[in-house]
């Protein structure tokens, strides 16, 4: 354990991510913290840690299952911390952006819904998943790099191109049901459908995962790198490629779903605990 | 509004009920590798034509439906004839490839992959047959001048099952015809 | 009194009302009345649960002593199997879709069904889903492999008699009309509630009547999805579960759970929102934590889909997947934890009155607990491969099935039944019949307990003459006559309290909700005024302007703040 807590990697892009993260709150909030910063903060924290941590290493290099976690952090986790931590009053061109945003998942919350689901699906054809991770003839990735584990461009754009893209589908997907406008939210029993529908769709992918025959997600290169990262794994994980593979399956059906569930759940209990507006209005007539 | 609301639950209902024999079908031909027989067997060029067919149906349905709230009776049985018509085309497709599937021994017996595609596509055309009489009754009543009233839910209604049933298709004709054709076509 | 609104449905004569009252049965069958179709689902269920009842009593003899041969092996296979598919398709499913078609238009103030005629079409076919099942006994034999149907059990070749394939129809048919009736009831309980009920002030039974539907409407088709397959199976010769042509006996279980784990909320939820009602009114207190008990109910339902896995620890998917789904399945237990210290809060301080039915849900607390203790002893791995298919399992479900589902329905049936009948049942046969009924059932199946722990296997027609098993059978033996005993002691409570009942008033338990405010039986058209709501104690409202709940704060009136 002690051995695999080095292993931090760091890469410029990833960098440039946080920071323009940092710099769009700043923007939209006139540089001011606003209620909720915490929140937002906490994303950006999360997002450090998915990208530079060793569970990036562990992911890229050896474990599906590590590939997964990270997924399931940057698309149910850091997204909707984004989200719900975004600023209450906008200002600039971005804020106007946000509310534009808003309109438009108002009108069309299902588009929301397949961004978010899409995303999941595309990075798990075993063939792209096969693209996002390391390659043989990757070898010892130098401390600080550009971008990616290759020295192969391509590779390293697709390597690119999946966290963010995860964030992103997740940001569409919570958009309508958490979005920074209350008002153009989708109506609260519908959210906990939209939610529930969601969970479907991740059991599903996660179902298939964990079932596929053994080896058809395990695209890493079994090279010296491969081991080297085993041989840094404390002595109990047994990392099998078929015990990992359903791992991620696993990982993705059960504690994935359970945080749609979750959500679904505090979608439903906030609104039934909120103050109704009925009340205030329709006085009651005593006789 | 009820009427919506009632087909919007029926038809997400089935759509788990096409989801379970999907994952059959799946399981049975995509695990452990794809079965090489699923693309040597099925025909994709004939059944591509029929489902053209078969979602333009959903075209000429949308169409319906615009000269329905036009108030365009003459033009709303025109189209409505025309989905019926299409949805009879899609099914006699349907027929003819399955006579020529049990006419080469490749029967509901034969084997998993049969089976399941049997079962998986019968249940499927069922459903589009279901869809054809529905749509003739509404045709019929059209006839009658029973559909007049454009706030009447009818015609959305029966619009939501069709485009659900053309939906379900275009899902299994990727499923089960295209895909296996790209992935056995690239390797060797 | 507060101000009347008028309601507002069409006031339009309802479809089939037209028929002539006079006309007896007919009337009946050609009803399209939710009042009569939910009183004939109820009917039905009666007449399901005594077959029912009475094949197991049947299965209870064989067991009295050791190597009996009272029955033969395959009678005794085919036994349990109608036993458990009445019990759980034919009994406790339409049960809890009649209480919610009788109740759910009452309680939300409307006066029909959405869809009236889909309601009567859904009802008739469930009906004759149950016949088509029974007359298998006349085609050549019943089904004989478990309601669960194993495959490849389920197979020609094991079970060569048609009984699986009237299994496959009647359970279809039962299945298109449960979901034809779920699919009504939320398409009611969205669109027919009165103007001010907002969803907010649904009462907590047509709360759960709402996520019940839906859950049927997920669950079922997958359902009828796998009896599709198997009729596929034995009628065209398919290879989807025969192993012997490369067919997957796996599939059928995950299919099978896939609906079967929810069912188990399907039967149990609506109970669950019969419960809160009586106890609340027996109790004189709303419901505590109105939020949390409707908000746990929407957990149990949204994790209902996670967790079937657990059915299947035996058939060896290995540890990654057992661990994970023994997690999912001990995280169940939570919100079903939440509604019970949510029952205990609503009776803690109240002044309650120990009717029948509140006696019945009182035991609830106790039996449905057991139950569920020995449920989360399952998601232990180990514990399950020890237990498996012992008289343990039967023990769990039969205290989940009767001392949950059935204890609730119970306590919904003496609730209501002088709404349903207009008259009032005999307190002191009541409670003969509680007590018979309840020490019966403890009799019958605490003891199985101790019996599959110490070995003996389910679904075997007799057992050898070992150290315990002959006492303990006994024991469970005599305990099931006396739930039949019980049972005719309730036809009788039944044929008295419609022959000398005393008329009940519109309103005899001083009630809560709607159905408390139409005549005891309701007429054909339940309201024509209904007051505006402010609480999801209307009626309480109404009745007891000075103490009612449309005055308070929204944390008093959910209980979700201390109110001494």
């Amino acid at each position: 354990m002690t051995l695999l807590l080095y292993y931090w990697s760091f890469d410029l892009v990833s960098a440039g991510l946080l920071l323009t993260l940092s710099l769009l709150y700043g923007s939209i909030s006139g540089w001011r913290w606003q209620s909720g910063w915490r929140l937002y903060v906490a994303g950006l924290f999360l997002l450090t840690l998915v990208q530079f941590s060793p569970l990036h290493r562990l992911g890229m290099n050896c474990s599906m299952s590590a590939h997964m976690i990270s997924h399931m952090l940057l698309l149910l986790v850091i997204a909707p911390l984004l989200v719900l931590g975004l600023p209450r009053q906008r200002v600039g061109r971005a804020g106007i952006l946000m509310n534009r945003m808003s309109a438009f998942f108002q009108c069309a919350p299902w588009l929301g819904w397949l961004i978010g689901l899409g995303t999941m699906w595309f990075w798990h054809i075993p063939a792209v998943y096969a693209a996002s991770v390391a390659h043989a003839g990757a070898g010892i990735v130098p401390i600080c790099t550009l971008a990616g584990p290759s020295t192969d461009w391509r590779v390293n754009l697709v390597h690119l191109a999946h966290p963010i893209s995860l964030m992103l589908g997740g940001i569409c997907f919570v958009w309508p049901v958490l979005g920074p406008q209350p008002e153009r939210r989708i109506f609260p029993l519908t959210g906990v459908l939209y939610l529930f529908t969601a969970c479907v769709g991740c059991s599903l992918l996660g179902m298939l995962i964990t079932f596929a025959p053994a080896g058809s997600f395990h695209a890493y290169a079994v090279d010296q790198s491969y081991y080297a990262m085993l041989s840094m794994l404390p002595a109990g994980w047994q990392l099998d490629p078929s015990v990992d593979q359903q791992m991620a399956g696993l990982l993705m059906w059960v504690p994935g779903c359970l945080v749609y569930l979750t959500g679904a759940l505090w979608l439903f209990m906030t609104w039934l605990t909120s103050e109704l507006e009925v009340d205030k209005v329709a006085p009651v007539h005593l006789r | 509004m009820e009427q919506k609301t009632l087909i919007k639950l029926v038809v997400g209902s089935e759509a788990i009920f096409f989801l379970a024999l999907l994952m059959a079908f799946v399981y049975f031909t995509y695990v452990p590798v794809l079965n090489p027989r699923v693309a040597s067997s099925l025909d994709l060029n004939r059944t591509s034509l029929f489902t053209v067919m078969l979602l333009s149906s959903s075209v000429t349905f949308w169409r319906a439906e615009v000269s329905f709230r036009r108030g365009r009776t003459k033009q709303l049985r025109l189209w409505l004839l025309c989905t019926v018509v299409l949805g009879v085309v899609f099914l006699v497709g349907q027929g003819s490839e399955y006579s020529s599937l049990l006419s080469r021994q490749l029967t509901v017996s034969k084997g998993t992959f049969t089976t399941s595609f049997f079962t998986l596509t019968g249940f499927h055309g069922l459903h589009v047959l279901i869809g054809i009489v529905v749509l003739s009754i509404v045709l019929y009543l059209t006839f009658l001048g029973d559909l007049d009233d454009p706030d009447s839910a009818l015609l959305p209604s029966v619009g939501i099952y069709w485009h659900f049933v053309d939906v379900v298709w275009a899902v299994v004709f990727v499923i089960v015809y295209v895909l296996p054709h790209f992935l056995t076509g690239h390797t060797p | 009194m507060i101000t009347d609104v008028e309601i507002p449905e069409p006031l339009a004569p309802l479809p089939g009302a037209t028929v002539n009252t006079n006309q007896g049965l007919l009337q009946w069958i050609s009803s399209v009345d939710h009042k009569q179709i939910g009183i004939m689902y109820l009917l039905m269920t009666l007449f399901y649960l005594l077959v029912g009842g009475l094949l197991a009593l049947l299965m209870r003899v064989q067991l009295m002593v050791p190597t009996n041969t009272f029955l033969a092996p395959d009678s005794y296979n085919q036994l349990f199997t109608m036993h458990g598919t009445t019990m759980i398709f034919f009994v406790l499913t339409p049960a809890i879709l009649g209480l919610a078609v009788y109740m759910v238009p009452l309680q939300i103030g409307a006066n029909e069904m959405a869809f009236p005629r889909l309601n009567a079409f859904s009802f008739w076919i469930s009906f004759f889903g149950g016949f088509l099942l029974y007359f298998s006994f006349l085609a050549g034999g019943a089904p004989d492999a478990g309601w669960f149907s194993y495959a490849p059990l389920n197979q020609t070749q094991y079970s060569a008699s048609p009984g699986i394939d009237y299994y496959c129809i009647g359970l279809l048919l039962s299945g298109i009309g449960t979901v034809g009736t779920a699919a009504n009831l939320v398409v009611t309980i969205i669109t027919l509630r009165t103007p001010s009920m907002h969803y907010r002030y649904l009462p907590v039974f047509v709360w759960m009547v709402l996520i019940d539907a839906f859950l049927i409407l997920a669950a079922f088709p997958s359902l009828n999805a796998a009896l599709v397959m198997l009729l596929v199976d034995r009628q065209l010769d398919g290879h989807f579960f025969n192993t012997d042509a490369g067919g997957s006996a796996l599939l059928w279980q995950h299919l099978f759970w896939l609906f079967g784990h929810p069912e188990v909320y399907i039967v149990v939820l609506p109970p669950f929102g019969v419960l809160s009602e009586v106890f609340q009114v027996y109790s004189r207190k709303p419901i505590f934590g109105y939020p949390f008990v409707v908000g746990s109910g929407i957990a149990i339902s949204l994790l209902a889909f996670g967790v079937w896995v657990h059915h299947m620890f035996a058939t060896g998917m290995g540890n990654t997947v057992n661990s994970f789904f023994a997690v999912s399945s001990m995280l169940i237990g939570i919100p079903t934890g939440v509604k019970v210290f949510n029952w205990l809060g609503t009776m803690y301080g109240g002044s309650i009155r120990f009717t029948t039915g509140m006696l019945f849900a009182t035991a609830f607390l106790v039996e449905f607990t057991i139950g569920g203790l020995s449920g989360i002893s399952f998601a232990i791995v180990p514990i399950d491969w020890q237990l498996t298919d012992t008289y343990y399992v039967v023990a769990h479900l039969h205290y989940v099935f009767l001392g949950g589902s059935l204890f609730g329905l119970f306590a919904g049936f003496f609730y209501w039944v002088p709404k349903i009948s207009g008259r009032l049942y005999s307190e002191t046969l009541g409670k003969w019949f509680f007590w018979l009924f309840v020490i019966g059932f403890n009799l019958t199946f605490f003891v199985q307990h101790i019996l599959g722990i110490i070995g003996m296997p389910r679904r075997v027609y007799t057992y050898p003459n070992l150290a315990g098993y002959s006492s303990l059978n006994l024991i469970s033996s005599l305990g099931a006559f006396l739930m039949g005993v019980s049972m005719l002691l309730f036809l009788y409570l039944l044929y008295d309290t419609l022959k000398r009942g005393k008329r009940a008033g519109d309103n005899p338990w001083d009630g809560y909700t709607f159905e408390w405010l139409a005549s005891s039986p309701p007429q054909l058209k339940n309201f024509t005024l209904l007051p505006p709501v402010y609480s999801f104690r209307p009626l309480h409202d109404l009745n007891h302007p000075k103490i009612g709940d449309y005055q308070k704060p929204d944390e008093e009136k959910y209980g979700t703040k201390d109110v001494d």
